[in-house]
């Protein structure tokens, strides 16, 4: 099983029988990491040779999780998509499919912070209904990227999340 | 100071505004609303407003976008924009306190107005229900989109537990 899989099964394992708020809160540090790691392994795949060996691993250690929330932006909206289309020559169609990857990633990576570094929640969000809706956040982003991972856009999505805002020249 | 204000929605006496210089200048500040008359054009008013800081007076505000902060903007359109998306899960509080507005922050800085909507007491959550919370939160999201386009802010949708239902057993 690719470990993206086996991590959104292990979050999914998490919360049948939640016993702790550390339960919780790995469920979503979980559903985070098998998103980054589904679009990690998709990048390494779209722009990594077979051999030699270990360099698809080594490229998915380049991306960055919040250089790749910045660089979904372009995404998000049909207005954000013209100007990245615009700027580097390039056409790219809206795709909701991608747009929802992009709002929903970014909120899972804020969920990934609060669940891994604050153990004040101030705001008192981890509970199981927080878990249970990034779950649902990273699920629905790996049905998103089923659909829209044979696209134009799709290609044009995972050479974004290496090349962030420097292809835009 | 004379400013021509273009807005999609009519500010009342007393409501606090943010006022740009145009869609991509500085902001000239948060005013309140004193007085609002209708001039000869039936889609022109002309407002009488203060600064809220340091008291100036602005008989008009030129060529300025006036607008509500984004929170206030999410706050003022969400009751329309969830009627227009119904029906509300039924695991969602009704009345006053079915949801709130609040403005903050993500981890890396990035400005955010969360919706959260409250759950009933007794609602214990599960994957099953997020999958239908998601459901209304993608209508709501795409019902946004179209209805007021940018609020200049993220908008996010949630949920809270009165509390948590591991705290509650403990």
């Amino acid at each position: 099983m690719p470990l993206a899989d086996d991590l959104l099964d292990h979050a999914s394992r998490l919360l049948k029988a939640p016993a702790t708020e550390a339960d919780l809160r790995r469920a979503v540090s979980g559903s985070y990491y098998a998103v980054f790691h589904l679009l990690a392994a998709a990048v390494a795949s779209q722009v990594s040779p077979t051999s030699p060996p270990g360099m698809s691993g080594r490229i998915q250690r380049v991306l960055e999780h919040r250089a790749m929330k910045n660089a979904m932006e372009f995404f998000r909206t049909q207005d954000s998509c013209a100007k990245l289309s615009a700027n580097i020559g390039i056409p790219c169609a809206f795709s909701p499919d991608l747009a929802e990857i992009a709002k929903a990633y970014g909120e899972l990576q804020d969920a990934r912070h609060l669940a891994d570094y604050d153990v004040v929640d101030s705001n008192g969000a981890i509970g199981l209904a927080w878990a249970s809706d990034s779950f649902e956040k990273a699920r629905r982003i790996f049905e998103a990227w089923k659909r829209a991972q044979s696209t134009d856009e799709a290609k044009l999505f995972l050479a974004t999340l290496i090349f962030g805002f420097k292809w835009a020249k | 100071m004379r400013m021509r204000v273009q807005v999609d929605w009519t500010p009342g006496i007393g409501d606090k505004v943010e006022v740009w210089r145009n869609e991509r200048g500085a902001s000239e500040g948060g005013f309140e609303v004193l007085e609002c008359r209708p001039t000869g054009d039936a889609s022109l008013y002309r407002y009488k407003v203060r600064r809220q800081r340091d008291g100036l007076v602005l008989e008009d505000v030129a060529f300025p976008d006036l607008a509500y902060p984004p929170e206030e903007k999410v706050r003022r359109a969400l009751p329309q924009i969830v009627a227009r998306c119904g029906p509300v899960p039924g695991d969602f509080q009704g009345g006053a306190g079915a949801y709130e507005v609040k403005s903050d922050e993500m981890y890396d800085g990035t400005p955010r107005v969360m919706v959260y909507f409250h759950l009933k007491p007794d609602v214990v959550p599960s994957v099953e229900k997020a999958r239908i919370w998601n459901d209304f939160f993608s209508k709501l999201n795409e019902e946004f989109e179209f209805s007021i386009g940018d609020v200049g802010s993220w908008i996010q949708f949630s949920v809270k537990e009165e509390r948590s239902m591991l705290r509650a057993a403990s």
